[in-house]
C-alpha cells in the first residue's frame, strides 16, 4: 500500500504517490529557482508545467489512474534536467563551456556578500553571517561580541542592533549560496535544496523523540520572538530620531558654512563677533594671492560640503530605509573628498611656504622744538568702508582692525601705540612688517607698504590706514606705530583718533574711547589728564 | 583533453536549433509538442527542457506570437506563429545558413583533397 496525494499541474488533477511527488517537486523546484530570475522565467516555468502535465497525460490510463515515481522518472528524462537546458541557453557572454573551463583553470571567484544567516542564529543571525563572510567560526565572534559587550559599556550592543537592522538576511538559496561565497548555479542550489530537504526529514524524525522539549522551545521561541519584535520597533522609532538628527545637524551646517562661504557671515550670527565681516573666500584670496585660489577654494568647498550632504543623505536613508545603488557614488563622493583634501593640503602647504620669511622695517622721526608745547594729535585721510568693494574687519576682539581691496589695492588698518619714552623730544616710529617666501621677497613685501603722515607746525597728522599698490598681495601686512611721549610733553588726542589708537600707556585705565577729544600729560606713571595733573 | 564532446555538439546545436524552430513554424502554426515532435525525429535535441527557454526568448524578440486553443485530452495549448519580424529574420538566416554550409564544405574539401 501506498500513500497517493492528488496535485495540480498547469489545470489537470493528478493523483501521485508520496514518492513521485517528492520527485516531480524537486525537479519543478530546481527548475523554478534556475529561471526565477530570467526575464520571462515564469512563462518558462509554466510552459515547462504544462508540457509535463501533457507527458503525464499520456501515462495515465482507465487501469492505471496513479502517477508512479517511474513515469515522473521518465518525464524529467524527457525534459532533460535543469542543468542540461539551462547550459544551452545562457547567453549572456559566458556560455557554459567557457564558464566551466574557466572554472577548471582557476578556482571559482568567491565572491561573498554579507548576509544574516537564519539557518546559524542566536539572535539576528549577524555573527553567523559575518563568521561566513570572513570565514571566521561565528561562535569565535560571538565570544568577541559578549567581551566587547562587557567591557565597552553596551555600546557595543548598538553595533549589534544596527548591523542587525542594516545587514538583510538570507532568505533565498541564491542569497545562502552568496553569503558561503559558493557560486549561484544549478548543481549547488540542487544540493542546498537536498541539504535542507534532509535536515527537515531528520527534524520531523525527531519530532516525536522530544515533543516536550520542542514545546518549551516553542514557548521560550515565542517570547524571544515578541521581546524581539517590540525590540525592534523601539529600535526603528530610535533609527528614525536618529535619521532626523542627521538631517537637521547637516543641513545646519551645510547652511552655515554655505553662509560663510559665500556670504557676508554664517546664517546663525554668533552674536560675540557682531559686527565682524569675515567673507571666507576673500580671506582666502588674500592669503593665496597672487596664486589661483580657484583650486583652494573648490577643494576647500568639496572637503567641508561632501561630508555634510553624506550625512544628510544617510539621515534620509535612515529614516526611509530605501535601497538605492548608491556604492559608485559613494565611493566616487569618498575618492573625491580624499583628492579634495589631498589638494587643501598640497596647496595649504605651498602657501604655507609663501610666507616663512618675516621681514620688520623700521623709521623713526624726532620732533625737535615744537612751536607750541603741546602735540596735537589728528587722523588724515580714512577709508571709506564702501569704498572697498571686499573687506575684512572685526570689531571684537581686534578692535579696528581691517583689510580690504578696492581695485587692485589693498588696504589695511594701523595700529598706534602711546608709549612713555626716556628721550628729550617726542618721536614717531613706524614700523612695516610682512611676510614673503624668502629674505629677499619679505623684504621687498615690506617696502611695498605705503604709509602717509605728516607734521605740521605742532600737529601730526597720521592716515588711518596703509596701501598696497597694485597687484602686490597683501603678505600679511602690517603697519604699527608707536609714538614716544617723553615726560613733561602734553599731547591732545584728536576725536577721530580712536580709530587707530590701539594702546596707550595711562597712569590709571581709561578705555580709548575715553582719550579722544582731551589733553594729556605724559608722567612718569603714564599718561594723566592735562588739567588734573596741572591742579595736583 | 579538456574540450568535452558533447558540450561542442551542444554548442554547434544551439545557434541552429533557433533557425529550425522559425523554420518549423513558418510551415505551419505550432504548438510545443509538435515543434518537439519534428526536432527530435531529426535529432536536433535530447532534452525537450531546452526548447521552453527559447521560444520565450523568440516572442519576446518579437519574432513570435502565440494564440491560446482548447485541447481535447488536456490543459489548452500555446500555438505559435510566426511574426512579419519573423518571417524577414527567418529569411535572413536562410541566406546565412547557404553560405555557412558553402564555407564549410568548401573547407571540407580542401581537406578531403589533401587526404587523398
Amino acid at each position: 500500500m501506498k500513500k497517493a496525494i492528488k496535485i495540480n499541474i498547469s489545470g489537470v488533477i493528478f493523483h501521485i504517490d508520496e514518492d513521485a511527488y517528492e520527485k516531480l517537486r524537486k525537479y519543478l523546484d530546481n527548475v523554478t529557482l534556475y529561471f526565477e530570475n530570467r526575464e520571462g522565467g515564469r512563462e518558462i516555468v509554466q510552459d515547462i508545467e504544462a508540457r509535463i502535465a501533457e507527458l503525464l497525460q499520456d501515462r495515465v490510463k482507465e487501469h492505471k489512474q496513479v502517477v508512479t515515481i517511474s513515469d515522473v522518472e521518465e518525464v524529467v528524462a524527457i525534459m532533460g534536467d535543469p542543468s542540461d537546458f539551462a547550459e544551452e541557453t545562457e547567453d549572456e557572454g559566458e556560455t557554459s563551456e567557457e564558464g566551466q573551463t574557466a572554472a577548471e583553470k582557476a578556482p571559482p571567484r568567491r565572491s561573498r556578500r554579507l548576509y544574516r544567516d537564519p539557518d546559524n542564529s542566536v539572535l539576528g543571525g549577524v555573527c553567523g553571517g559575518l563568521g561566513s563572510y570572513l570565514g571566521i567560526d561565528p561562535v569565535i565572534l560571538r565570544i568577541i561580541f559578549v567581551i566587547l559587550l562587557i567591557v565597552g559599556h553596551g555600546v557595543w550592543g548598538l553595533v549589534y542592533l544596527v548591523l542587525w537592522i542594516a545587514i538583510p538576511k538570507a532568505t533565498t538559496i541564491a542569497q545562502k549560496l552568496e553569503m558561503k561565497g559558493e557560486q549561484v548555479n544549478i548543481s549547488n542550489i540542487e544540493k542546498r535544496v537536498k541539504e535542507e530537504y534532509e535536515d527537515v526529514k531528520s527534524n520531523i524524525k525527531n519530532i516525536h523523540k522530544t515533543k516536550t522539549y520542542r514545546e518549551t522551545t516553542n514557548v521560550v521561541n515565542e517570547i524571544f520572538s515578541v521581546l524581539g519584535k517590540i525590540l525592534l520597533v523601539v529600535l526603528k522609532v530610535i533609527v528614525v530620531v536618529l535619521g532626523f538628527v542627521f538631517i537637521f545637524a547637516g543641513f545646519a551646517l551645510l547652511m552655515s558654512f554655505l553662509g560663510i562661504f559665500f556670504f557676508k557671515s554664517a546664517i546663525f550670527p554668533v552674536t560675540a563677533i557682531d559686527g565682524t565681516v569675515f567673507p571666507f573666500s576673500f580671506a582666502l584670496q588674500t592669503i593665496s594671492e597672487p596664486f589661483p585660489s580657484f583650486i583652494l577654494l573648490t577643494s576647500l568647498f568639496l572637503v567641508f560640503t561632501i561630508p555634510l550632504v553624506a550625512l544628510i543623505y544617510g539621515g534620509i536613508k535612515l529614516i526611509f530605509n530605501f535601497k538605492a545603488r548608491d556604492r559608485g557614488i559613494g565611493v566616487a563622493a569618498l575618492l573625491i573628498w580624499i583628492v579634495s583634501l589631498v589638494m587643501l593640503l598640497t596647496f595649504g602647504a605651498m602657501e604655507v611656504r609663501k610666507y616663512t620669511s618675516h621681514s620688520e622695517l623700521s623709521d623713526s622721526y624726532v620732533f625737535e622744538e615744537l612751536p607750541s608745547q603741546t602735540l596735537y594729535l589728528e587722523v588724515g585721510e580714512e577709508v571709506d568702508d564702501d569704498l572697498l568693494t571686499r573687506h575684512i574687519s572685526f570689531d571684537q576682539p581686534f578692535r579696528g582692525f581691517f583689510i580690504g581691496k578696492h581695485e587692485d589695492t589693498y588696504y589695511g588698518s594701523v595700529q598706534l601705540s602711546i608709549r612713555r619714552s626716556r628721550g628729550e623730544n617726542p618721536e614717531l616710529s613706524v614700523k612695516r612688517e610682512a611676510r614673503g617666501s624668502s629674505r629677499f621677497q619679505s623684504d621687498r613685501n615690506a617696502e611695498n607698504i605705503i604709509y602717509k603722515w605728516s607734521q605740521e607746525d605742532s600737529t601730526l597728522v597720521l592716515d588711518s590706514f596703509y596701501k598696497i599698490p597694485e597687484g602686490r598681495g597683501w603678505n600679511f601686512s602690517t603697519l604699527s606705530l608707536s609714538l614716544n611721549i617723553p615726560e613733561g610733553q602734553s599731547i591732545y588726542i584728536d576725536e577721530k583718533m580712536d580709530r587707530i589708537i590701539t594702546s596707550a600707556r595711562t597712569a590709571e585705565r581709561v578705555r580709548i574711547g575715553d582719550m579722544t577729544g582731551k589733553r594729556w600729560i605724559m608722567t612718569s606713571e603714564g599718561l594723566k589728564l592735562y588739567d588734573e595733573a596741572q591742579l595736583n | 583533453m579538456k574540450m568535452n564532446l558533447e558540450n561542442t555538439k551542444a554548442q554547434m546545436r544551439k545557434g541552429v536549433l533557433e533557425y529550425c524552430i522559425l523554420s518549423i513554424l513558418a510551415k505551419n502554426d505550432a504548438y510545443a509538442s509538435d515543434i518537439i515532435k519534428e526536432l527530435k525525429e531529426a535529432k536536433m535535441i535530447v532534452v525537450e527542457g531546452t526548447l521552453y527557454p527559447l521560444l520565450t526568448r523568440q516572442k519576446n524578440a518579437g519574432l513570435l506570437n502565440y494564440r491560446w486553443e482548447e485541447s481535447t485530452q488536456g490543459p489548452p495549448r500555446k500555438y505559435y506563429t510566426l511574426t512579419d519580424k519573423g518571417m524577414q529574420f527567418l529569411e535572413e538566416l536562410d541566406n546565412s545558413w547557404v553560405d555557412l554550409v558553402k564555407a564549410v564544405e568548401s573547407i571540407n574539401s580542401k581537406r578531403c583533397v589533401s587526404k587523398k
